[in-house]
């Protein structure tokens, strides 16, 4: 039933971490250098200490950890598997054996999750961050939600939340690591934003995202998000004012950008637009009395994280205010409260 | 005192000062119904080969569960398909012995001696 075949070189691998342990070691890590391998203890007649092994990649294993695929998952993302014996460890550590059809029994059920390790993974590092406490904070919601709404509103605010997080975390490394998101785009308006939001999610560090921690679905009902305080904060602060000063904040969002729009300031990636001095001030004005409008408070650091340009800095806020008048329409409907 | 030869080991503080006796439950699988003596049994007097990356300690703790969900997981493992019986509850205070929570929601009891174990758990699931 068992395959073997032909290897060019032999491959050992180190026993790094256990993650299950129950009537002996089910599951555990292995390492070759950077490459981890998930090994799964399989039923087997030769050997009671045989282990099923599959290379995975690290994004692919940080979903498995966050309980976004399951092991079964896991193991069939890797096209190649192999099998050692725990019971033959040699100086460099235990030898791949290639296997090309493993038996159907060797794979674990569905909806086996990360949630079913006994013995902590010590690979993560806790995220660095000043001021980002994570907590589960409480929706409530009423109302008839469609199948739309579960996916629009959970939409509407990650965006706003990857941008505010982006500005909120100023350890150095994170601050890094999205600089370059703010100078990729060409801020040309219409799509050339929406990669924006998603890269910046993909940066921020996995146990500081948005999470569903509990959903009770009812009228009036409940979604429980884990999410940063500080963050939330300030989406709720900016949402107030929608609510108190609606018209206030949308005259001075028209006036930026019929404004920029009139310098044909828009319409162009920033190193196709010749502006003059005069065209910054009036940026920097108009986008300044905004900010104070809507309750932005981080600014500053959208203007650092801009390289200093007014007009980046400008069209980012513009594009920001747009989704989250987005989120105060959808939250106006009474079907959520922040 | 312990219900395992714990105070025989050397190679650390067993059980670990931070181990506590607050009230809880934690859950088992258990591979009869009813409960056998050896259900409860750790990994070392199970005779089991001792990973290199957990200490004879947490090797000579009962294991349980926080949650029951977990241990569902668990049941659909290759080596543990079909292996077991149901699904034990056991009150954990002060009689029965301390314990330690690990950040994964799993938890390593030391049971005591004195503790009756089978006359103190329950059987919470009984699997097909």
């Amino acid at each position: 039933m068992i395959r073997r075949t032909r290897r060019t070189a032999e491959t050992y691998i180190a026993y790094e971490n256990t993650l299950i342990c129950y009537e002996g070691v089910q599951l555990f890590l292995g390492k070759k250098e950077s490459q981890k391998y998930i090994c799964l203890a399989v039923p087997s007649r030769e050997s009671d200490s045989r282990f099923m092994c599959a290379p995975v990649l690290d994004p692919i294993f940080d979903q498995y950890m966050f309980q976004q695929i399951d092991l079964y998952a896991l193991i069939k993302s890797s096209k190649k598997l192999f099998w050692i014996d725990l019971e033959s460890e040699t100086q460099q550590g235990y030898l791949l054996n290639k296997i090309s059809s493993p038996p159907a029994e060797w794979f674990p059920d569905r909806q086996v999750f990360a949630r079913s390790h006994n013995v902590e993974y010590r690979g993560f590092s806790a995220p660095q961050s000043n001021n980002m406490s994570i907590a589960n904070h409480p929706i409530h919601i009423d109302g008839r939600w469609d199948a739309k709404d579960l996916s629009t509103f959970p939409d509407l605010f990650t965006d706003s939340y990857s941008f505010l997080y982006a500005l909120n975390n100023s350890v150095a490394a994170f601050r890094a690591s999205v600089r370059g998101i703010f100078d990729r785009y060409p801020w040309r308006g219409g799509f050339s934003t929406v990669g924006f939001y998603d890269d910046l999610y993909s940066k921020i560090p996995r146990t500081h995202r948005v999470s569903i921690q509990g959903m009770n679905y009812n009228s009036p009902g409940e979604i429980t998000l884990s999410a940063s305080s500080t963050v939330l904060s300030q989406i709720s602060g900016s949402i107030d004012e929608f609510n108190n000063n609606l018209d206030q904040v949308h005259d001075a969002y028209k006036l930026l950008h019929d404004g920029m729009s009139h310098r044909e300031l828009l319409g162009r990636s920033v190193d196709e637009i010749d502006h003059n001095e005069d065209d910054v001030s009036f940026v920097e004005r108009a986008t300044r009395n905004l900010a104070v409008k809507m309750k932005f408070e981080k600014l500053d650091e959208l203007l650092t994280l801009s390289g200093g340009n007014w007009i980046v800095s400008a069209k980012i806020l513009l594009s920001y205010y747009r989704r989250l008048k987005q989120l105060f329409d959808f939250l106006d409907t009474g079907k959520a409260v922040l | 005192m312990y219900r395992e030869p714990i105070d025989a080991i050397i190679t650390c503080t067993c059980p670990p000062p931070t181990a506590i006796t607050m009230e809880a439950v934690g859950y088992r699988l258990v591979k009869s119904t009813p409960m056998l003596d050896i259900d409860f049994h750790s990994h070392a007097a199970l005779g089991k080969r001792k990973p290199p990356d957990l200490d004879e300690c947490r090797w000579s703790s009962c294991s349980l569960f926080c949650k029951l969900e977990s241990l569902v997981g668990i049941n659909g493992l290759p080596k543990l398909k079909g292996v077991w019986a149901g699904v034990a509850e056991i009150p954990l205070n002060i009689s029965s012995g301390p314990y330690l929570t690990q950040t994964s929601g799993h938890i390593d009891w030391w049971p005591l001696a004195s503790f009756n174990i089978l006359g103190n758990a329950s059987i919470v699931k009984v699997f097909p």
